[in-house]
């Protein structure tokens, strides 16, 4: 034994230096690993909510408004969720390279990686009603957050402009009824010849949007197409406004 | 292996068996004194000790405490930072100085003809390299002084085998501009 390696076991045996037990390296692996996967999760919840902005957007309703296209499109896009998306994916990158084998993979191949995996488990959470449900959180308890529902209230509360929502209050025919439109205003509601798309239905309690034309200075419109509010139920009511 | 290496007699065998070459390597990557040097080494030895359990056997056990060895160096670079930007170069009597043949394999390079300076003074190459950014420094340092493949250098440094491969190209390429800029090759 050298003199050098003599040092080295004497520190060790003075200070009682020992191994560290296996256990400690596997559970912290262990634990990279498991952060990496909640956080793939978490980032797959926020994408479903991207999906659930994207696909319960009625993008053909710009032309009605007389809005620019590509400014409504902007209008439309779900910031909210693609920065924390993007936050997300940042996290799962550092995390994923904490693990024991993470090193091995490119960056480019770990962020690819983690967006569409993502992506894909964003879809299947938003399509069986993920999506919706996350969003109604964040816009329940992030302050500030506008949410996708407001955003769609401001959009189709322009009468003038032939658009309006609202809930079904009476229905005195079959081709017409009563509605309480989102600000609190009563309509009569002429739906002779009326378009309903398949998930929205003539029912009390129902919420609806109407794409129509009001009759001058009155509260009747005549609706030339009806749509359900919300495409997982018709009784979902908008949240209410954020003062 | 590990639990040989638990019983201190074992393990002072293992001490004198890369005592020297990871005392040359991290004296290459920062410049410090024979103490200084002899307390880093130490520190490496315990934290080897005591990460045993931690060693992964799909790597080469030299590809591990290189790494331990080349975090500690890196610690140290972080800590001293002015040290490094103003080193000396080694002493040329140095026994660890780099041979002529080291140089003309981190100059050589396929796309780029080759005029490396046969009697290049191993000083000057330590001095280059002391110049170099640091990752740089050690990666061309573990490619053509340690000799370790990119598999290796991979799991030392804990990057993927495409980076090592793309910093190895830039280091080379700063290694070359250097050098002839200090006239120890012809120009490029």
């Amino acid at each position: 034994m050298d003199t050098f390696s003599k040092d080295v076991i004497t520190q060790i045996e003075k200070k009682h230096i020992a191994p560290r037990p296996r256990w400690i390296f596997i559970v912290r692996n262990a634990g990279t690993w498991i952060v990496s996967g909640l956080l793939i999760v978490v980032g797959a919840m926020v994408i479903s909510a991207a999906w659930y902005s994207l696909f319960d957007n009625d993008w053909d309703v710009y032309s009605y408004g007389g809005a620019n296209p590509f400014i409504f499109i902007l209008q439309n896009i779900p910031y909210f969720w693609i920065a924390i998306a993007l936050v997300l994916f940042g996290l799962v990158f550092l995390s994923f390279r904490q693990t024991r084998e993470g090193y091995h993979y490119a960056a480019g191949a770990i962020v690819v990686g983690t967006i569409v995996i993502s992506i894909v488990a964003g879809a299947m959470l938003f399509g069986i009603g993920a999506g919706e449900h996350v969003e109604r959180l964040a816009y329940t308890y992030v302050p500030y957050y506008r949410g996708t529902e407001e955003r769609h209230a401001d959009v189709w509360m322009d009468p003038a402009h032939g658009l309006l929502a609202g809930t079904i209050n009476h229905i005195d025919s079959t081709t017409q009824f009563t509605l309480t439109d989102l600000a609190g205003v009563r309509w009569t509601v002429i739906a002779s010849g009326t378009q309903w798309q398949p998930d929205a239905s003539l029912r009390e309690g129902a919420v609806i949007k109407l794409v129509g034309t009001p009759a001058t200075d009155t509260v009747i419109f005549v609706a030339k197409e009806i749509r359900p509010w919300s495409s997982s139920s018709e009784y979902r009511s908008p949240l209410p406004a954020k003062k | 292996m590990r639990e040989t290496l638990i019983h201190p007699n074992q393990y002072a065998l293992l001490v004198e068996r890369y005592e020297a070459k990871l005392a040359r390597y991290i004296r290459r990557v920062v410049p410090l004194s024979d103490d200084d040097i002899k307390d880093v080494l130490q520190d490496v030895f315990i934290k080897v000790y005591q990460n045993l359990n931690d060693f992964d056997g799909n790597l080469l056990f030299s590809s591990w405490i290189y790494r331990i060895a080349h975090n500690e160096a890196i610690t140290l670079i972080r800590k001293r930072k002015h040290l490094v930007r103003f080193a000396p170069s080694l002493d040329a009597g140095d026994d660890d100085g780099l041979d002529a043949g080291v140089v003309e394999a981190i100059v050589a390079d396929d796309d780029v003809e080759e005029d490396v300076s046969r009697r290049l003074q191993s000083e000057q190459a330590q001095q280059i390299l002391d110049e170099l950014e640091p990752v740089y420094r050690t990666i061309l340092l573990l490619r053509f002084v340690e000799q370790k493949d990119y598999r290796e250098i991979s799991d030392i440094l804990r990057k993927p085998m495409g980076t090592v491969a793309t910093l190895l190209y830039r280091a080379k390429k700063q290694f070359r501009q250097k050098a002839v800029a200090y006239h120890v090759v012809a120009s490029i």
